[in-house]
C-alpha cells in the first residue's frame, strides 16, 4: 500500500515555548482506518490541523503523497485530505444546502455540469438529497454533522479527516455515521478519525494512534492496545466495556479469553461452559 | 487581531497597578478630554508623552507601542482623509487629528492593559453602575479571546474547503469576510443565549444585591495621583 501521510518528527506551538506536539512521527498508508485517541489536550486535533496545511510544523515536516505542506496552499493540501471539522455550525454558511456542498468545488474551479453531479451525488450518499434547497440552520444537529461530511466528499479527497464524527450523537445518528464511514472505506477512501468513542473503534478501525501530552505513545490494532492496561491509563482511556467484562470474570474465577464485544464474549462464556460440562 | 492585543490585560507588578480602578479610569476620561479640547499638534503631542510616560512607570511601554502598531492603518487612512479633505489647511489639523487618535487609542488601551475585568466590574458597581450593565462590561471583555478563537477555527474551515480568503480583489475578498461572518454571528448569538440562561440558572437576576468580598478604597497614592494629574491639567490649561 502507498503511503499517503507521512509526518516527520513534527514539533508546533501556538503560543511561544508551549509545545503542543513535540516530535510526531506517523506514517498512514493508502485505505487505512485510523483512529487518533488520547486525553483532552493531547494534541490530537492539532495533529489533524497540520494534514491539510491549516497549520504548519514549526518544525519537522508533514508529507502528502510525497509533497511537504509548507510549500502547498491550504486548498492544494485540502484537495488530497478533506478535513470534517467537530462542530458543524463553523463551517455551514451558504443560503442552501446545494450551496454548501457546492462552495468548495466552486472554489477549486470545477465546471458546473460536473458540480451539479457531484452534489447530487453527496447529498444523496449522506441522505440529504431531500433537504437541497433548505437553509443548513434548518437542520437537525446530526443531519448538520452529515452535511458537513458531505461537504468536503463532495470534492472527493483521498483522505478523509473527521474530529469526533460521533460526539452528541444519538445511538440512530452514529449507527447513520459509521455505515457513511464503512462505505467510504468500500470507495477505498482512507479514514482518519479523531475520537473518544472506544466501542466505536473496536468495532471499525484498523490501527488506533495514542497520544498523551503531544507524544504519540502506541500505534497498533485495537486489540493489541486495548489489552495493554498500562498504556490506556497512560492515554487516560477506559478499555471497552466487554473487555472489563471479560477481566472481571477472570478475576472472579471464570477464565475466558479477552473479548471486544458482546457476541464475542457470549461466545466465549457458552464455548467455556460446553467444554467444562 | 493585533490591535485587540492593546486592550487585553496583563499582569504586572507597578505603582499604576497598585492605583485604584477608579483613579486610572479618570485620569484616561481627563487625558482623553484634555485631547479633544484642543487641536493644537503642540498639545496632542504634550499628551502623548504623558501617556507614554505614565506607561513606562506601568512597565507596559513596549505592550502599548505593540497595540499602537496595530491601529497605525487607521491612524494613516484619519491623517490622508483630514489632509485631502482640507488641502488649502496644510498639515497641521491632519497631524493634529492623528495625533489626537493616538491619544485617545493609547490611554484607553493603557486603562485596559493595567486593569483586570473584575476591578473594572468593581469599579463600575462602586460608581453605581447597575449590575445588569457592568456584567455586559466585563462579559465583553471575557469573550474577546474566545472570539478570536472562534474567527480562527471557522477561518481554518472555510480554508480547508478551498477558500483563499487573501487571495483575489477586493471584491473578492470583502465576500470571503462574508462567509466569515455569516456562521460567526450565527454561533455567537446562539451562546449568548446560552450564557443568558446559564446566569439565570445561577441565580443571575435576583431581587437581593449580592455583597462583595473585596471593594474598592481611595488610597494616599490615589490622593498623590489625583493630585498630580489636575496639577498637570492646570499646567495644561493655562499654556499658551
Amino acid at each position: 500500500m502507498s503511503e499517503v501521510i507521512r509526518v516527520e518528527d513534527l514539533y508546533f506551538e501556538y503560543t511561544e515555548g508551549v509545545q503542543v506536539l513535540k516530535g510526531i512521527n506517523l506514517s498512514i498508508r493508502a485505505g487505512e482506518f485510523i483512529a487518533i485517541m488520547g486525553e483532552n489536550g493531547a494534541g490530537k486535533t492539532t495533529l489533524i490541523k497540520h494534514f491539510n496545511g491549516v497549520l504548519k510544523p514549526i518544525r519537522g515536516r508533514v508529507l502528502l503523497k510525497g509533497k511537504d505542506t509548507r510549500h502547498l496552499s491550504v486548498a492544494e493540501a485540502s484537495k488530497i485530505v478533506g478535513l470534517v471539522f467537530q462542530n458543524p455550525d463553523h463551517q455551514l454558511f451558504n443560503e442552501t444546502v446545494y450551496d454548501e456542498v457546492a462552495f468548495a468545488l466552486r472554489n477549486f474551479g470545477y465546471p458546473e455540469d460536473i458540480i451539479e453531479r457531484r452534489v447530487e451525488w453527496a447529498l444523496k450518499l449522506m441522505e440529504l438529497y431531500k433537504y437541497k434547497d433548505r437553509s443548513p440552520y434548518t437542520l437537525s444537529v446530526g443531519e448538520r454533522k452529515r452535511l458537513a461530511i458531505a461537504a468536503v466528499l463532495a470534492y472527493d479527497p483521498e483522505v478523509l479527516v473527521l474530529d469526533e464524527p460521533t460526539a452528541g450523537q444519538d445511538y440512530v445518528q452514529k449507527e447513520k455515521i459509521s455505515e457513511t464511514l464503512n462505505l467510504l472505506r468500500t470507495l477505498g477512501k482512507t479514514i482518519v478519525i479523531v475520537t473518544h468513542d472506544v466501542e466505536f473503534v473496536v468495532e471499525h478501525v484498523n490501527r488506533i494512534v495514542l497520544m498523551s501530552s503531544g507524544r504519540i505513545i502506541a500505534s497498533g490494532p485495537p486489540l493489541e492496545l486495548f489489552r495493554n492496561p498500562a498504556l490506556l491509563r497512560e492515554a487516560r482511556l477506559l478499555p471497552p466495556q466487554a473487555v472489563r467484562f471479560s477481566r472481571f470474570l477472570t478475576s472472579r474465577g471464570v477464565p475466558i479469553k479477552d473479548c471486544f464485544n458482546i457476541d464475542a464474549c457470549v461466545q466465549e462464556l457458552l464455548g467455556g461452559l460446553r467444554g467444562g460440562s | 487581531m493585533e490591535a485587540l492585543k492593546a486592550f487585553k490585560f496583563t499582569r504586572k507588578n507597578s505603582v499604576v497597578d497598585k492605583l485604584d480602578p477608579r483613579t486610572r479610569f479618570f485620569v484616561t476620561l481627563l487625558l482623553a478630554a484634555l485631547s479633544l479640547l484642543t487641536l493644537e499638534v503642540k498639545r496632542q503631542l504634550l499628551l502623548l508623552v504623558l501617556v507614554f510616560i505614565i506607561s513606562i512607570i506601568a512597565k507596559r511601554f513596549s505592550l502599548l507601542i505593540k497595540g499602537l502598531k496595530g491601529v497605525v492603518p487607521i491612524a494613516v487612512l484619519i491623517f490622508l482623509l483630514n489632509w485631502i479633505t482640507e488641502l488649502s489647511q496644510g498639515f497641521a489639523t491632519p497631524l493634529a487629528m492623528t495625533l489626537r487618535f493616538l491619544v485617545l487609542t493609547s490611554s484607553f488601551s493603557l486603562f485596559f492593559l493595567t486593569t483586570p475585568p473584575d476591578d473594572l466590574a468593581l469599579a463600575l458597581e462602586q460608581m453605581h453602575v447597575p449590575r445588569d450593565y457592568s456584567l455586559l462590561v466585563t462579559m465583553s471583555f471575557r469573550f474577546v479571546p474566545t472570539l478570536a478563537q472562534d474567527v480562527q477555527l471557522v477561518l481554518d474551515a472555510l480554508r480547508s474547503r478551498g477558500l483563499e480568503v487573501e487571495k483575489g480583489k477586493l471584491r473578492d475578498r470583502v465576500k470571503n469576510y462574508v462567509y466569515l461572518m455569516v456562521p460567526l454571528v450565527v454561533f455567537e448569538v446562539r451562546r449568548s443565549l446560552m450564557i443568558a440562561e446559564a446566569l439565570e440558572a445561577r441565580g443571575f437576576g435576583a431581587r437581593v444585591k449580592p455583597s462583595r468580598m473585596v471593594t474598592l478604597k481611595f488610597a494616599k497614592r490615589d490622593a498623590i495621583a489625583l493630585a498630580l494629574i489636575l496639577g498637570f491639567t492646570a499646567i495644561f490649561l493655562s499654556m499658551k
